[in-house]
Protein backbone atom coordinates (compact mmCIF):
# COMPACT_ATOMS: atom_id res chain seq x y z
CA UNK A 1 0.00 0.00 0.00
CA UNK A 2 1.14 3.57 -1.33
CA UNK A 3 2.43 5.64 1.76
CA UNK A 4 1.05 9.35 2.36
CA UNK A 5 3.94 10.93 1.36
CA UNK A 6 4.24 8.23 -1.87
CA UNK A 7 0.84 9.76 -2.70
CA UNK A 8 1.90 13.62 -2.36
CA UNK A 9 4.81 12.86 -4.08
CA UNK A 10 2.32 11.44 -6.71
CA UNK A 11 -0.26 13.97 -7.17
CA UNK A 12 2.64 16.42 -7.25
CA UNK A 13 4.23 14.35 -9.78
CA UNK A 14 0.93 14.51 -11.70
CA UNK A 15 0.83 18.60 -12.37
CA UNK A 16 4.34 18.59 -13.04
CA UNK A 17 3.84 15.85 -16.00
CA UNK A 18 0.68 18.00 -17.08
CA UNK A 19 2.52 21.01 -17.29
CA UNK A 20 5.35 18.98 -19.21
CA UNK A 21 2.42 17.18 -21.66
CA UNK A 22 1.50 20.47 -22.30
CA UNK A 23 5.35 21.75 -23.11
CA UNK A 24 5.31 18.45 -25.16
CA UNK A 25 2.17 19.23 -27.17
CA UNK A 26 2.86 23.10 -27.76
CA UNK A 27 6.30 22.78 -28.31
CA UNK A 28 5.90 20.05 -31.15
CA UNK A 29 2.52 21.07 -33.16
CA UNK A 30 2.80 25.08 -32.64
CA UNK A 31 6.77 24.99 -32.82
CA UNK A 32 8.85 22.07 -34.36
CA UNK A 33 5.80 21.06 -36.66
CA UNK A 34 4.78 23.91 -37.62
CA UNK A 35 8.10 24.74 -38.85
CA UNK A 36 8.18 21.14 -40.50
CA UNK A 37 5.04 22.43 -42.52
CA UNK A 38 7.39 25.44 -43.87
CA UNK A 39 9.87 23.26 -44.87
CA UNK A 40 12.43 24.58 -42.02
CA UNK A 41 13.45 22.24 -39.81
CA UNK A 42 16.34 20.53 -42.50
CA UNK A 43 17.23 20.91 -45.73
CA UNK A 44 16.77 17.44 -47.17
CA UNK A 45 12.47 17.55 -47.76
CA UNK A 46 12.20 13.87 -47.16
CA UNK A 47 14.28 14.03 -43.61
CA UNK A 48 12.17 17.44 -42.94
CA UNK A 49 9.05 15.76 -43.61
CA UNK A 50 9.75 12.52 -40.90
CA UNK A 51 11.16 14.52 -38.46
CA UNK A 52 7.97 16.41 -38.08
CA UNK A 53 5.66 13.58 -38.59
CA UNK A 54 7.36 12.34 -35.64
CA UNK A 55 7.31 14.81 -33.43
CA UNK A 56 3.33 15.35 -33.93
CA UNK A 57 3.03 11.61 -33.45
CA UNK A 58 4.66 11.78 -30.36
CA UNK A 59 2.59 14.34 -29.28
CA UNK A 60 -0.56 13.25 -30.83
CA UNK A 61 -0.91 16.60 -32.88
CA UNK A 62 -2.40 16.63 -36.40
CA UNK A 63 -0.77 15.66 -39.73
CA UNK A 64 2.23 17.21 -41.41
CA UNK A 65 -0.18 17.41 -44.55
CA UNK A 66 -3.16 18.50 -42.82
CA UNK A 67 -1.24 21.07 -40.63
CA UNK A 68 0.44 22.50 -44.32
CA UNK A 69 -2.86 22.99 -45.42
CA UNK A 70 -4.84 24.40 -42.70
CA UNK A 71 -1.41 26.90 -42.36
CA UNK A 72 -1.01 27.51 -45.79
CA UNK A 73 -4.83 29.26 -45.33
CA UNK A 74 -3.72 31.32 -42.40
CA UNK A 75 -0.68 32.22 -44.11
CA UNK A 76 -2.31 33.44 -47.11
CA UNK A 77 -4.83 35.58 -46.10
CA UNK A 78 -3.72 39.46 -46.77
CA UNK A 79 -5.79 40.65 -44.01
CA UNK A 80 -5.34 38.52 -41.05
CA UNK A 81 -7.22 35.26 -39.54
CA UNK A 82 -10.71 35.83 -41.82
CA UNK A 83 -13.07 33.53 -40.93
CA UNK A 84 -14.26 32.38 -44.52
CA UNK A 85 -10.90 30.63 -45.34
CA UNK A 86 -8.74 30.88 -42.18
CA UNK A 87 -9.33 27.59 -40.24
CA UNK A 88 -7.41 28.20 -37.14
CA UNK A 89 -9.53 31.34 -36.60
CA UNK A 90 -12.20 29.31 -37.80
CA UNK A 91 -11.85 27.10 -34.53
CA UNK A 92 -12.17 29.81 -32.21
CA UNK A 93 -15.56 31.07 -33.51
CA UNK A 94 -16.92 27.88 -33.37
CA UNK A 95 -16.30 27.54 -29.67
CA UNK A 96 -17.74 30.94 -29.19
CA UNK A 97 -15.08 33.36 -29.30
CA UNK A 98 -17.04 35.32 -32.11
CA UNK A 99 -16.72 39.33 -33.10
CA UNK A 100 -19.17 42.18 -31.58
CA UNK A 101 -19.66 39.81 -28.16
CA UNK A 102 -18.59 41.69 -24.57
CA UNK A 103 -15.45 40.99 -22.88
CA UNK A 104 -16.98 39.41 -20.28
CA UNK A 105 -18.88 37.10 -22.38
CA UNK A 106 -15.49 36.11 -24.15
CA UNK A 107 -13.67 35.58 -21.17
CA UNK A 108 -16.56 33.41 -19.54
CA UNK A 109 -16.93 31.31 -22.93
CA UNK A 110 -12.74 30.74 -23.04
CA UNK A 111 -12.90 29.67 -18.97
CA UNK A 112 -16.16 27.17 -20.05
CA UNK A 113 -14.58 25.97 -22.86
CA UNK A 114 -11.49 24.82 -21.44
CA UNK A 115 -13.15 23.04 -18.59
CA UNK A 116 -15.82 21.53 -20.87
CA UNK A 117 -15.80 17.35 -20.60
CA UNK A 118 -17.10 17.80 -24.42
CA UNK A 119 -14.70 19.85 -25.57
CA UNK A 120 -12.02 17.95 -24.03
CA UNK A 121 -13.50 14.67 -25.89
CA UNK A 122 -13.80 16.17 -29.29
CA UNK A 123 -9.93 17.67 -29.23
CA UNK A 124 -8.76 14.30 -27.82
CA UNK A 125 -11.03 12.36 -30.35
CA UNK A 126 -9.98 14.87 -33.51
CA UNK A 127 -6.17 14.27 -32.36
CA UNK A 128 -6.58 10.55 -31.68
CA UNK A 129 -8.17 10.08 -35.36
CA UNK A 130 -5.64 12.40 -36.97
CA UNK A 131 -2.97 9.77 -35.79
CA UNK A 132 -4.64 6.19 -35.74
CA UNK A 133 -7.41 6.43 -38.30
CA UNK A 134 -6.49 8.99 -40.90
CA UNK A 135 -3.48 10.46 -43.01
CA UNK A 136 -0.87 8.43 -45.20
CA UNK A 137 -0.87 5.01 -44.33
CA UNK A 138 3.00 4.87 -43.55
CA UNK A 139 2.23 7.84 -40.81
CA UNK A 140 -0.39 5.72 -38.99
CA UNK A 141 1.55 2.71 -39.29
CA UNK A 142 4.44 4.83 -37.31
CA UNK A 143 1.69 6.29 -35.19
CA UNK A 144 0.48 2.75 -34.39
CA UNK A 145 4.47 1.46 -34.29
CA UNK A 146 5.32 3.78 -31.88
CA UNK A 147 2.45 4.11 -29.16
CA UNK A 148 1.54 0.07 -29.50
CA UNK A 149 5.09 -0.67 -28.43
CA UNK A 150 4.57 1.72 -25.59
CA UNK A 151 1.97 -0.05 -24.64
CA UNK A 152 2.84 -3.00 -25.46
CA UNK A 153 5.72 -2.77 -23.27
CA UNK A 154 3.37 -1.05 -20.57
CA UNK A 155 1.53 -3.88 -20.72
CA UNK A 156 4.18 -6.19 -20.15
CA UNK A 157 4.93 -4.92 -16.86
CA UNK A 158 1.78 -4.21 -15.28
CA UNK A 159 1.47 -0.65 -16.56
CA UNK A 160 -1.65 -0.40 -18.47
CA UNK A 161 -3.22 2.19 -16.29
CA UNK A 162 0.12 4.33 -15.81
CA UNK A 163 0.07 4.29 -19.79
CA UNK A 164 -3.65 5.17 -20.29
CA UNK A 165 -3.08 7.97 -17.73
CA UNK A 166 -0.36 9.48 -19.28
CA UNK A 167 -1.73 9.53 -22.81
CA UNK A 168 -5.08 10.94 -21.23
CA UNK A 169 -3.06 13.76 -19.60
CA UNK A 170 -0.92 14.21 -23.03
CA UNK A 171 -4.47 14.86 -24.69
CA UNK A 172 -6.01 16.96 -22.11
CA UNK A 173 -3.39 19.39 -20.64
CA UNK A 174 -1.49 19.18 -24.76
CA UNK A 175 -5.38 20.53 -25.70
CA UNK A 176 -5.42 22.75 -22.84
CA UNK A 177 -1.41 24.71 -23.82
CA UNK A 178 -2.45 24.60 -27.60
CA UNK A 179 -5.82 26.31 -27.02
CA UNK A 180 -4.21 29.27 -24.79
CA UNK A 181 -1.20 29.29 -27.11
CA UNK A 182 -3.28 29.44 -30.12
CA UNK A 183 -5.72 32.58 -28.31
CA UNK A 184 -2.91 34.44 -27.00
CA UNK A 185 -0.17 34.16 -30.59
CA UNK A 186 -2.17 36.69 -31.80
CA UNK A 187 -4.65 39.33 -31.44
CA UNK A 188 -7.34 37.93 -33.28
CA UNK A 189 -8.32 40.35 -36.08
CA UNK A 190 -11.03 38.49 -37.49
CA UNK A 191 -12.76 41.14 -39.48
CA UNK A 192 -12.79 40.86 -43.42
CA UNK A 193 -12.02 44.52 -43.19
CA UNK A 194 -9.08 44.47 -40.98
CA UNK A 195 -5.69 46.14 -40.91
CA UNK A 196 -3.89 43.68 -42.90
CA UNK A 197 -0.63 42.61 -41.43
CA UNK A 198 1.33 45.38 -40.13
CA UNK A 199 -1.74 46.31 -37.64
CA UNK A 200 -1.09 42.40 -36.88
CA UNK A 201 2.41 43.00 -35.63
CA UNK A 202 2.25 46.31 -34.19
CA UNK A 203 -0.24 44.87 -31.45
CA UNK A 204 1.31 41.04 -31.20
CA UNK A 205 5.31 42.31 -30.92
CA UNK A 206 6.39 40.55 -27.68
CA UNK A 207 4.11 38.58 -25.44
CA UNK A 208 6.40 37.85 -22.72
CA UNK A 209 5.11 38.17 -19.41
CA UNK A 210 7.80 40.05 -17.03
CA UNK A 211 7.63 39.07 -13.24
CA UNK A 212 6.17 41.70 -11.00
CA UNK A 213 9.72 43.18 -9.87
CA UNK A 214 8.88 44.92 -6.03
CA UNK A 215 10.61 48.97 -5.46
CA UNK A 216 10.92 47.80 -1.83
CA UNK A 217 11.67 44.48 -0.68
CA UNK A 218 9.50 43.31 2.36
CA UNK A 219 8.05 40.16 3.34
CA UNK A 220 4.68 40.36 1.40
CA UNK A 221 6.16 41.95 -1.75
CA UNK A 222 8.78 39.43 -1.74
CA UNK A 223 6.43 36.32 -1.55
CA UNK A 224 3.96 37.72 -4.23
CA UNK A 225 7.75 38.25 -6.62
CA UNK A 226 8.40 34.78 -6.02
CA UNK A 227 4.26 33.94 -6.60
CA UNK A 228 4.57 35.69 -10.06
CA UNK A 229 7.82 34.17 -11.05
CA UNK A 230 6.67 30.68 -9.95
CA UNK A 231 3.45 31.62 -12.38
CA UNK A 232 4.83 32.64 -14.87
CA UNK A 233 7.48 30.04 -15.29
CA UNK A 234 4.85 27.89 -15.94
CA UNK A 235 2.99 29.51 -18.79
CA UNK A 236 6.64 29.66 -20.12
CA UNK A 237 7.13 26.27 -20.12
CA UNK A 238 3.78 25.03 -20.89
CA UNK A 239 2.16 27.66 -23.31
CA UNK A 240 5.03 29.86 -24.99
CA UNK A 241 7.61 27.31 -24.64
CA UNK A 242 9.81 28.65 -27.53
CA UNK A 243 10.47 31.37 -30.19
CA UNK A 244 6.39 32.36 -31.06
CA UNK A 245 7.58 34.95 -28.76
CA UNK A 246 8.38 36.66 -32.05
CA UNK A 247 5.22 35.07 -34.19
CA UNK A 248 4.29 38.17 -35.84
CA UNK A 249 7.69 38.32 -37.20
CA UNK A 250 7.52 35.17 -38.28
CA UNK A 251 4.11 36.24 -40.35
CA UNK A 252 6.01 39.00 -42.01
CA UNK A 253 9.27 37.47 -42.76
CA UNK A 254 6.84 34.91 -44.55
CA UNK A 255 5.43 37.44 -46.62
CA UNK A 256 8.69 38.27 -47.68
CA UNK A 257 9.36 35.10 -49.09
CA UNK A 258 9.83 31.41 -47.44
CA UNK A 259 13.91 31.76 -48.14
CA UNK A 260 13.59 35.04 -45.16
CA UNK A 261 11.50 32.83 -42.89
CA UNK A 262 15.32 31.80 -41.07
CA UNK A 263 17.11 32.75 -39.00
CA UNK A 264 14.63 35.28 -37.67
CA UNK A 265 11.18 33.45 -36.56
CA UNK A 266 13.68 30.47 -35.36
CA UNK A 267 15.56 32.45 -32.45
CA UNK A 268 14.10 32.16 -29.27
CA UNK A 269 13.47 35.44 -28.24
CA UNK A 270 16.26 36.24 -26.07
CA UNK A 271 19.18 37.10 -28.32
CA UNK A 272 18.63 39.71 -30.43
CA UNK A 273 15.18 41.67 -29.05
CA UNK A 274 16.76 43.24 -26.16
CA UNK A 275 18.86 45.29 -28.59
CA UNK A 276 15.58 46.01 -30.43
CA UNK A 277 14.04 46.95 -27.49
CA UNK A 278 16.47 49.47 -26.18
CA UNK A 279 16.73 51.43 -29.32
CA UNK A 280 12.99 52.19 -29.24
CA UNK A 281 11.58 52.51 -25.67
CA UNK A 282 8.51 52.66 -27.03
CA UNK A 283 7.76 49.12 -28.23
CA UNK A 284 8.00 48.40 -24.21
CA UNK A 285 4.19 49.60 -24.57
CA UNK A 286 4.15 46.30 -26.34
CA UNK A 287 5.55 44.35 -23.69
CA UNK A 288 2.39 42.02 -21.32
CA UNK A 289 3.42 42.12 -17.71
CA UNK A 290 0.30 40.18 -16.70
CA UNK A 291 -0.60 36.51 -18.20
CA UNK A 292 -4.06 37.83 -18.43
CA UNK A 293 -2.92 40.73 -21.18
CA UNK A 294 -2.58 38.97 -24.53
CA UNK A 295 -5.94 37.23 -23.66
CA UNK A 296 -8.09 40.71 -22.82
CA UNK A 297 -5.83 42.29 -25.84
CA UNK A 298 -7.35 39.32 -28.32
CA UNK A 299 -10.27 39.46 -26.28
CA UNK A 300 -10.97 43.51 -26.72
CA UNK A 301 -10.41 43.66 -30.92
CA UNK A 302 -12.62 40.49 -30.99
CA UNK A 303 -15.88 42.64 -28.72
CA UNK A 304 -15.30 45.85 -31.21
CA UNK A 305 -15.67 44.08 -33.83
CA UNK A 306 -19.04 44.05 -35.57
CA UNK A 307 -20.67 40.51 -35.65
CA UNK A 308 -20.28 38.09 -38.46
CA UNK A 309 -22.90 37.44 -40.88
CA UNK A 310 -24.33 33.84 -40.04
CA UNK A 311 -22.56 31.27 -42.16
CA UNK A 312 -19.56 32.88 -42.05
CA UNK A 313 -17.30 30.71 -40.50
CA UNK A 314 -16.77 27.32 -42.25
CA UNK A 315 -15.92 24.27 -40.10
CA UNK A 316 -13.13 24.16 -37.46
CA UNK A 317 -10.16 21.38 -37.79
CA UNK A 318 -8.59 20.75 -33.87
CA UNK A 319 -4.84 21.21 -33.29
CA UNK B 1 0.79 52.06 -18.74
CA UNK B 2 3.18 48.99 -18.18
CA UNK B 3 6.45 49.00 -16.74
CA UNK B 4 9.66 49.42 -18.68
CA UNK B 5 10.76 45.79 -19.10
CA UNK B 6 14.06 47.05 -19.38
CA UNK B 7 14.31 48.23 -16.51
CA UNK B 8 12.86 45.22 -14.81
CA UNK B 9 14.85 43.09 -16.49
CA UNK B 10 18.43 45.63 -15.30
CA UNK B 11 16.58 45.11 -11.51
CA UNK B 12 16.89 40.90 -11.67
CA UNK B 13 20.40 41.10 -13.28
CA UNK B 14 21.36 42.39 -9.37
CA UNK B 15 20.50 39.00 -8.74
CA UNK B 16 23.39 36.33 -8.55
CA UNK B 17 25.25 35.62 -11.86
CA UNK B 18 24.44 31.96 -11.69
CA UNK B 19 20.30 32.79 -12.11
CA UNK B 20 20.60 35.07 -14.66
CA UNK B 21 20.45 32.09 -17.61
CA UNK B 22 16.93 31.80 -15.60
CA UNK B 23 16.26 35.61 -15.92
CA UNK B 24 16.85 35.51 -19.60
CA UNK B 25 15.06 32.76 -20.75
CA UNK B 26 11.46 33.99 -18.31
CA UNK B 27 11.38 37.17 -19.96
CA UNK B 28 12.94 36.87 -22.94
CA UNK B 29 15.30 39.64 -22.50
CA UNK B 30 19.39 39.99 -21.99
CA UNK B 31 20.27 42.29 -19.23
CA UNK B 32 22.74 45.04 -20.37
CA UNK B 33 26.28 43.20 -19.90
CA UNK B 34 25.01 39.74 -20.95
CA UNK B 35 26.55 38.70 -24.75
CA UNK B 36 23.33 37.41 -26.95
CA UNK B 37 23.04 33.83 -26.52
CA UNK B 38 23.04 32.36 -30.12
CA UNK B 39 20.27 30.29 -31.02
CA UNK B 40 19.42 26.91 -30.92
CA UNK B 41 19.88 24.68 -33.62
CA UNK B 42 17.27 22.32 -35.10
CA UNK B 43 18.70 19.09 -33.66
CA UNK B 44 18.82 20.85 -30.35
CA UNK B 45 14.78 21.81 -30.46
CA UNK B 46 14.58 17.86 -31.15
CA UNK B 47 16.97 16.83 -28.45
CA UNK B 48 14.72 19.18 -26.22
CA UNK B 49 11.76 18.21 -27.07
CA UNK B 50 12.24 14.46 -26.98
CA UNK B 51 13.82 15.05 -23.61
CA UNK B 52 10.47 16.63 -22.33
CA UNK B 53 8.02 14.36 -24.21
CA UNK B 54 10.02 11.08 -22.27
CA UNK B 55 10.49 12.64 -18.85
CA UNK B 56 6.62 13.58 -19.11
CA UNK B 57 5.35 10.32 -20.45
CA UNK B 58 7.36 8.39 -17.57
CA UNK B 59 6.12 10.82 -14.75
CA UNK B 60 2.77 10.91 -15.07
CA UNK B 61 2.67 7.29 -16.23
CA UNK B 62 4.03 6.82 -12.50
CA UNK B 63 2.30 9.10 -10.97
CA UNK B 64 -0.99 7.68 -12.35
CA UNK B 65 -0.17 4.37 -11.78
CA UNK B 66 0.92 5.18 -8.11
CA UNK B 67 -2.53 7.30 -7.44
CA UNK B 68 -4.36 4.66 -8.93
CA UNK B 69 -3.39 1.88 -6.83
CA UNK B 70 -3.75 4.44 -3.67
CA UNK B 71 -7.71 4.62 -4.46
CA UNK B 72 -7.75 0.97 -5.24
CA UNK B 73 -6.47 0.14 -1.93
CA UNK B 74 -8.80 2.80 -0.06
CA UNK B 75 -12.01 1.76 -1.60
CA UNK B 76 -11.47 -2.29 -1.16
Amino acid sequence: MSSTLEIFIAFIALAASGVLLAATKVRGSAVLLHHGTHGRLYRNRSLNRWAAEAVGIVALAIGFDEYRRIHGLHHGYNTFAQPEGDEEAAGLLADGLRPGRSLQDLKRNLLITLISPAWHARQAWARLKANFFAGPPLRRLAAWGFWGGIGTWAAMGGWMTGFFGAVALLLTAGSLGSYLELTSRHIWNVTPDSQGRERQLELSHWRLPTPSVPYRWTPGSTLRFIGSVAVKALWRIAVTPVDLTHHAAHHLAWDAGPQQDRPPAWTDAAQAYSDRLRADPSLHKHVYRSLSEPLNASFEALAKAPPLKPGAAPASTPR
Amino acid sequence: MNPNPLRTRETLAKFHKRTQRFWTWLTGLTHRDEAPRPPWTVNQHMATFLSVATAAIGLAAWSAQTLYQAAGAALF
